[in-house]
């Protein structure tokens, strides 16, 4: 009895230590988040993801720009009141783009492998629109060996700018011919996953050359490049699909909403307002410089980029001094006019004025997020026609261009109760002045700081990363002022500096690339 | 057969009588002072038949014929027979055994080996002195009490869970360095303690390294604290009660200055509302001000007379006036004193056969911070069954805890942004008054109580646990036993803010004037609820054969075992930030716009099997080895299998070597050594392959997205190893009136499961690497003696138990030289594990200094600049730990007392900046808030090189100034503290004896952490406290209420 015990208790302990052991320790699989996934749904957040970052990481560069100043009693948001960026600054441009470009990577490895091929032709589309943002602000940069860490590559050498250049103009060829190939497109299409396009290949070819009509325009100063801008531009101008028009802006809208903060728009929850309405962007105000050169213009824009003080005045402040306004936000948009802060307490609107709805810069907290806009993508072609390197009349695509910002913004009312019922109109009557910069008659003399002019107006905050390269490419607008403040070591910022983490984790490649300051090395493209 | 036996004891008992041929003995067990053996159990030589003495070492025996022995034995003392005579009364005198000698401890596993026999250093610490202070969380009689053990307070809150409990300091990076929790042979979550009530505890026995935990596995390699629960005694059935009341008290504040009235030197003329006064510009008062940057009380009031108006008008006109003075007292009188009420209840009965243990406690608790409070209800029971050779034990333990908390962190900063005349203990009522949200006068921040009585949270907590052992005798030579025990905890918690709600008028003030700013900030915000509800099992199984056999002078002891473990965690929770406003209503169901939801399973499973092997030759030569092999589902199937081993040995030289023996100064002498690896799986469950997120904004309505992860995992990640030796040696004197024990250890982990920062441009920013080493070494020495011991009964014992520890990081793997600690919640911390440094190291931001190490000021403003590299500034871990334990006792009172210092490390006070940058703290007034030069500065002379500061004054002594680095903020973190005192007093038996029914009466005074005595630069708070229990310690934050003083009295009542 006692014996049989033992050899019972003793079989059951060893099965217990050996038999039921093998699946028994099969249990590590994750139930709480999925190791695969659909590249479309990558896809959409990956396309969320690149409008994210326009919208957000660049936005004191906002600042450089002139299109914010500093308040007198906030601190101003950003490091752009002395220049003098630091590694930490500008830090989540880096780290954004490289996550973002990693499901850009697994896109097109992914659409290879599932035949999804119009997936492929964004994600190459996509990977060159990040890789030129970051090269347009750190220059050289992890690019042949970046992305690599599943096959073992923990610390990617950098690239030169050039190379990366010329590399991503290729890939943007690839993805046309791509987007070209009927049969391969036809076979699957992403639909509502593409958040930009919603599977419109037609507008994927138009942005993929825009794309690349934006890169070659940067470097244009590039003498050892002439020959391929050449023959680049003779391939966008061969294609009969073209570039974005009028109406055609790159943007993205998951759905944004105002049901949680995440899903605010980004532009809007940035510089705008919380969900809860309090203001964001506190300590940066109208900007003096901006203002008064639309003031000097006429332009009514100025009313749709900037709120009103109490008082109802657009106030500004110069960038790095102290002065105007001392409360928060001042970005135009529907809380412009409605916001309690600009209506006296208890007073109402005066007698029959009524609103318009989502107008300015700031439209609705749950605008889309701006990609590539199309007024954009008709200055840089009346660039290109006015340089002569694609077919075309300037003069057209610089009035469109403005004609597009203006409809963007919904531009009605102005200065001295000027009133247009149509944006359009407006835009006519203001680019019909005999202005230098303005009409296009007056700027005869220099054509080209009239487009760029121009754009530099029509970018604030909707692509500050633009106007700061425009800026550094060719010097307009040529009466920029730089920053007041006395702390300040360099007049002007020409790059970024790598983020802290490369000096700790890639330390080796990053200091390969020398002493990095505000001004020095410069980007390749820049004069 | 054994049945009839058990049948005939029981007549011994009640039956007595009925042996008319019989006579009976009555007689009393004493030991050599004379003071009585409890629960001796005498039988008759020869005879199957004996007794067991109740715990006042009295029993009676019926006997029969003559010529008869008795054999006494008891636990604690030697075996003696003893002749019985004609003589009806008895007092058998039995020999204590020595402390060294007799002790058993409970090692790995819950198996007893003889103290003497062991190879590396353990403790024990009893009931009585774990509950001297009648702490709420057990582990607090714990500290200052074992060398080698450090109990760290983190905080002074309601929640008892707030220990952080290591043993031989740290080993892993980023993985747990806490003690593992085994309750009656089962481990337990760490959490588990604060749910035990210690009055449930009959020891805990601390096994301080790897070295004695090997046979725990991976958990154990951070030591072991075996806490044993009670077992019904043996004799009578008695009841107990105990009741205490404890209160709690601000101990220390940090230095305030309550002589400089409010004004910012930030405003303009053009910016001052009306009623300021614009002819004072740089100290001009700010009505609506948190800064405290202004002239002196004592020059008067702006307004003239001796009052001034603080805060904008109300929309009804009101306009709120104070006296222009400081407040000093209102600091202190925001804290109320907290109460703790613990009353218990148990009942233990047991014989021979079995024993039976039943308790109940409630503990009641109110905190410091208003409206704080703290419940927890527990019952047990604990029995035990013996068959002949079989034996059943059951323990079973439940628990509900219930912890109600405002947001003390922003209460605390806002108490720290009123300036100092605000009588603010007055806007208690946040519905009425001055308090509201509208009416409150400070534009920067809210009133301190709105935080605490809106932003709430609510932890409820039940715990059952239990285990069954088995165990059989199947000879003489063979034992078997089986253990199973279940962990369960199941919590619930929600966290609650409500709405902020202003009027239309206040947000009007804010947007149009300065004041009323807060608003703009801050904004209307709806209310918001996010609940979680998380339920974690432990299944534990261990299954032993145990061998013992003699052979000659040698004994052999050999232990086969399988052991499995089994955690399951389930957590389900949801949120939402724009829930309807309704007052104090807060349901998800009921809200705009989408709410978030969370979902984490987890289940994993380790098993190990093991081969204990002891020898020893003539009881005092003794070696012992073990291996144990394991398995875990965490890791991939290549590398989830490792081994470890570990040998240990001793040789009681006093029982060796004749000369020793017979010595009279040297009672006992051992020396020891032993040598162990340990593996511990830093992983969590899930660690080894990638997947895809979510990121915190997906999805948007009906649009999904996923992305690729931003960490990326490694498949062949192993087990973390912990090497390590250990040497020490025993020594008594006098009989044990003098006993010294010495150990030094060396740790080497290697192999460290690390999650490293990655180039971004990798696609990733972490990975997870094995890679790294830490060392540790350390001296631990305990020291127990008995100065005085007279016959009068006074006796005074006295203990040192002193700690050295020197640890350092070796290597993080070669791809970086530091590594940062994360926060329990995800947030940073200032401490580091830093090639070359002791872990953890404090690296804060300093002041831009030259080569000599002047302050670089500038030569315009004559501020000195915050540099962008942290520096080293020490460990966080004390390096030198003292305890000191005392007791005296004469006719009834015992004295006893528990006294700490901790030393040879640094803290960053947290609390530090938000005191000084408005001008709070007392050091900010020291200069009076004029400008001054930058002791000791240099600037940047014209030729590029660093020459003396020639005088340039810094350009403002306000918040301009008041924004310094952390290294300003750093301390020594040493402190002495009088940890527990009480003072106990038992009423005489013959008192009691008068009382029916009554067996004993103790009462006490009891007092904790009574005094601390601090270096001159901390006048902060408490250096214990740290924003979590985690690895990140020595950074307090304004979570960490203010250090208390604890003192109260207990009752304590056998029935």
């Amino acid at each position: 009895m006692k014996k049989e015990f033992i050899y019972i208790t003793l079989l059951s302990a060893s099965f217990f230590a050996t038999g039921c052991a093998k699946h028994f320790l099969d249990v590590n699989t994750n139930p709480n988040s999925p190791s695969q996934a659909d590249p479309a749904l990558v896809l959409t957040y990956a396309l969320t993801q690149t409008g994210a970052t326009i919208s957000s990481d660049y936005v004191y560069i906002n600042g450089t720009q002139n299109y914010y100043g500093s308040s007198s009693n906030a601190a101003t948001p950003g490091p752009i009141t002395t220049n003098n960026f630091t590694s930490s600054d500008f830090s989540g441009s880096w780290a954004d783009n490289y996550h973002n470009l990693n499901d850009y990577a697994y896109i097109a490895q992914q659409g290879a492998v599932t035949n999804k091929w119009f997936l492929v032709g964004i994600a190459k589309t996509m990977t060159a629109l990040d890789f030129q943002m970051l090269v347009d602000t750190y220059n050289d940069v992890p690019y042949s060996q970046a992305l690599q860490l599943d096959s073992g590559i923990i610390n990617p050498t950098y690239d030169k700018a050039q190379d990366i250049y010329n590399s991503c103009i290729n890939q943007l060829d690839s993805a046309v011919t791509i987007f070209e190939n009927a049969p391969l497109i036809e076979s699957y299409n992403p639909g509502s996953a593409d958040v930009m396009f919603q599977g419109n290949v037609t507008l994927w070819i138009k942005f993929a050359n825009a794309v690349k009509l934006r890169m070659l325009l940067h470097e244009i100063n590039v003498t050892s490049q002439a020959a391929t801008i050449q023959t680049e531009m003779q391939k966008i101008a061969s294609d009969p699909v073209g570039l974005l028009g009028a109406g055609e802006s790159a943007l993205v809208n998951p759905g944004y909403a105002t049901d949680i903060a995440a899903h605010l728009s980004p532009l809007w929850s940035t510089v705008g307002y919380s969900i809860s309405g309090a203001a964001n962007f506190i300590g940066a105000v109208a900007n003096s410089y901006f203002i008064n050169k639309l003031n000097g213009y006429n332009d009514p824009r100025v009313g749709y980029f900037y709120n009103t003080n109490s008082a109802g005045l657009i106030e500004g402040a110069a960038l790095g001094g102290q002065g105007g306004n001392s409360s928060a936000c001042y970005f135009g948009g529907p809380n412009n006019l409605e916001n309690s802060n600009i209506i006296p307490f208890n007073d109402t609107l005066p007698n029959g004025a009524s609103l318009p709805t989502n107008f300015g810069l700031l439209q609705s907290p749950t605008m889309s997020a701006i990609i590539l806009s199309s007024w954009e993508s008709l200055f840089l072609q009346a660039e290109a026609v006015q340089r002569g390197l694609l077919p075309g009349n300037a003069q057209t695509l610089y009035n469109q261009a403005i004609t597009d910002n203006f409809v963007y913004l919904k531009v009605t009312f102005g200065p001295s109760n000027a009133y247009n019922a149509s944006s359009a109109a407006y835009a006519q009557n203001y680019a019909a002045q005999s202005l230098a910069n303005v009409g296009w008659s007056a700027s005869a003399g220099n054509p080209l700081l009239a487009i760029i002019t121009q754009k530099y107006i029509s970018l604030c905050f909707t692509d500050p990363l633009e106007s700061w390269t425009d800026y550094r490419r060719t010097g307009y607008p040529n009466d920029l002022p730089y920053t007041d403040n006395p702390e300040r070591l360099y007049p002007y910022p020409f790059r970024f500096i790598y983020p802290q983490s490369e000096y700790n984790t890639n330390q080796t490649n990053v200091e390969a690339e020398g002493t990095i300051s505000p001004v020095s090395p410069k980007i390749f493209w820049m004069p | 057969m054994r049945k009839v036996l058990a049948f005939m004891v029981l007549l011994l008992f009640v039956a007595a009588p009925a042996f008319a041929q019989s006579r009976k003995i009555s007689g009393r067990v004493v030991n050599e002072k004379g003071d009585p053996v409890s629960y001796a159990t005498i039988k008759i030589k020869g005879s199957k038949s004996g007794v067991i003495a109740d715990d006042g070492g009295n029993f009676t025996l019926v006997i029969k014929g003559s010529n008869i022995s008795l054999v006494v034995s008891a636990t604690d003392a030697e075996t003696k027979e003893v002749p019985v005579g004609s003589e009806d009364k008895i007092t058998i005198t039995v020999k204590a055994k020595s402390n060294e000698l007799a002790a058993v401890v409970v090692t790995a596993l819950g198996i007893k080996r003889e103290a003497k026999s062991l190879g590396y250093a353990t403790a024990q610490v009893g009931a009585k002195d774990l509950s001297e202070s009648q702490p709420v969380n057990a582990a607090n009689g714990l500290t200052g009490k074992v060398s080698g053990l450090t109990v760290q307070l983190t905080s002074s809150g309601v929640n008892p869970d707030n220990l952080r409990i290591t043993l031989r300091g740290n080993r892993s990076f980023l993985g747990n360095n806490q003690a593992l929790i085994v309750v009656d042979g089962v481990p337990v979550d760490n959490t588990y303690l604060a749910q035990i009530n210690p009055a449930d505890i009959e020891s805990v026995n601390v096994l301080k390294g790897a070295t004695a935990a090997a046979l725990y596995g991976s958990q154990a390699s951070n030591g072991v604290l075996i806490v044993t629960t009670k077992a019904g005694r043996r004799g009578k059935a008695s009841v107990n009660l105990t009741s205490t009341v404890t209160f709690d008290k601000v101990d220390f504040l940090p230095k305030m200055q309550y002589g400089y009235g409010s004004a910012s030197t930030e405003y303009e003329d053009a910016d001052a509302i009306s009623y300021s006064n614009p002819n004072n510009f740089q100290n001009g008062f700010v009505p609506f001000e948190n800064q405290s940057f202004g002239a002196p009380f004592s020059a008067g009031s702006p307004y003239g007379g001796d009052s001034v108006i603080v805060g904008t008008a109300t929309q009804t006109g009101q306009i709120q006036k104070i006296p222009y003075t400081g407040q000093a007292s209102q600091f202190r009188k925001f804290w109320n004193t907290g109460s703790t009420f613990q009353n218990g209840v148990s009942y233990s009965q047991g014989d021979d056969k079995g024993s039976f243990f039943l308790s109940a406690q409630n503990v009641n608790r109110s905190g410091i911070v208003p409206d704080d409070k703290y419940t927890r209800n527990s019952i047990r029971f604990n029995g035990s069954k013996i068959y002949g050779a079989f034996k059943a034990t059951a323990n079973v333990s439940y628990s509900a805890s219930d912890v109600n908390t405002g947001d003390l962190a922003d209460a605390y900063n806002n108490i720290l942004n009123i300036a100092p005349l605000i009588p603010y203990t007055n806007y208690s009522n946040v519905n009425a008054g001055y308090g509201t949200i509208n009416t409150f006068y400070n534009a920067y921040g809210l009133n301190p109580y709105l935080y605490l009585y809106n932003n709430r949270d609510n932890t409820k907590r039940n715990d059952i646990q239990g285990n069954l052992d088995l165990s059989l005798n199947v000879n003489s030579w063979l034992n078997l036993d089986y253990v199973i025990g279940v962990e369960n905890f199941y919590i619930t918690d929600q966290s609650t803010v409500g709405a902020f709600n202003y009027s239309p008028y206040a947000l009007f003030m804010a947007y149009n004037t300065l004041a009323g700013n807060m608003s703009v900030y801050h904004g209307n915000t709806p209310p918001s609820v996010s609940n979680t509800n998380t339920t974690e099992q432990n299944f534990y199984s261990n299954f032993r054969i145990n061998l013992h056999k003699t052979f000659g002078d040698f004994n052999t002891q050999l232990i086969l075992g399988n052991v499995v473990n089994q955690q399951t965690v389930n957590e389900i929770g949801n949120n939402s930030s724009t829930l309807l406003n309704i007052s104090n209503f807060y349901n998800v169901n009921y809200r705009q716009g989408t709410p978030g939801v969370i979902q984490y399973n987890s289940l994993n499973r380790n098993y190990g099997n093991f081969a204990d092997f002891s020898v020893n030759y003539k009881n005092y030569i003794f070696l012992h080895a073990s291996g144990r092999g394991d398995a875990t589902s965490l890791l991939n199937a290549s590398y989830r299998n490792y081994f470890y081993p570990g040998v240990d040995g001793a040789i009681v030289l006093s029982d060796m070597i004749a000369a020793l023996k017979n010595s009279k100064t040297i009672s006992f002498l051992k020396i020891r050594g032993a040598l162990t690896k340990t593996g511990n799986i830093n992983v969590s469950p899930y660690s080894v392959l990638n997947v895809f997120g979510s990121g915190s904004n997906f999805p948007y309505g009906s649009t999904a997205g996923l992305t690729t992860p931003t960490t990326s995992t490694t498949p062949n990640l192993s087990p973390e190893f912990t090497s390590s030796k250990e040497v020490g040696g025993d020594i008594g004197f006098l009989k044990g009136r003098v006993d010294l024990q010495a150990s030094y250890f060396t740790e080497k982990t290697t192999n460290e499961t690390v999650s490293v920062n990655v180039s971004d441009a990798t696609g990733y920013q972490n990975a997870t690497k094995n890679l790294g080493e830490m060392d540790n070494k350390g001296l631990e020495l305990d020291l127990k003696l008995e100065p005085v011991r007279l016959s009068n009964g006074l006796r005074w014992d006295i203990a040192f138990h002193y700690t050295h520890y020197i640890n350092k990081v070796v290597s993080l793997g070669g791809s970086s030289n530091s590594l940062q600690i994360t926060n329990p919640n995800g947030s940073t911390s200032n401490s580091f594990a830093v090639v070359g440094k002791p872990y953890t190291a404090l690296m804060l931001t300093d002041w831009q200094r030259d080569n000599a190490g002047q302050v670089i000021v500038n030569a315009n403003t004559g501020y000195p600049t915050i540099g962008a590299n942290l520096q080293y500034y020490g460990t966080t871990n004390p390096t030198q730990n003292l305890g000191i334990n005392t007791s005296v006792s004469f006719k009834g009172f015992t004295l006893s007392a528990v006294a700490e210092y901790r030393g040879g490390n640094v803290i960053y006070n947290g609390n530090g900046p938000t005191l000084d940058v408005d001008g709070l703290s007392a050091r900010t007034a020291q200069f009076a808030h004029t400008k001054f030069v930058y002791p000791n500065s240099v600037i940047m002379g014209p030729n590029g090189k660093y020459i003396p500061n020639p005088g340039i004054q810094i350009q403002d002594a306000g918040i301009g100034w008041w924004s310094l680095p952390q290294s300003m903020y750093m301390t020594s973190g040493a402190f002495w503290t009088l940890r527990n005192a009480a003072l106990t007093y038992t009423i005489p038996t013959a008192v009691v004896a008068k009382l029916k029914y009554v067996q004993n009466i103790t009462v006490s005074l009891v007092g904790s952490n009574l005094l601390i005595l601090l270096p001159k630069g901390n006048v902060w708070t408490d250096p214990e406290f740290s924003t979590s229990t985690g690895n990140a310690t020595g950074s307090n934050s304004l979570v960490n209420a203010p250090p208390t003083r604890t003192f109260g009295a207990s009752l304590n009542v056998t029935f």
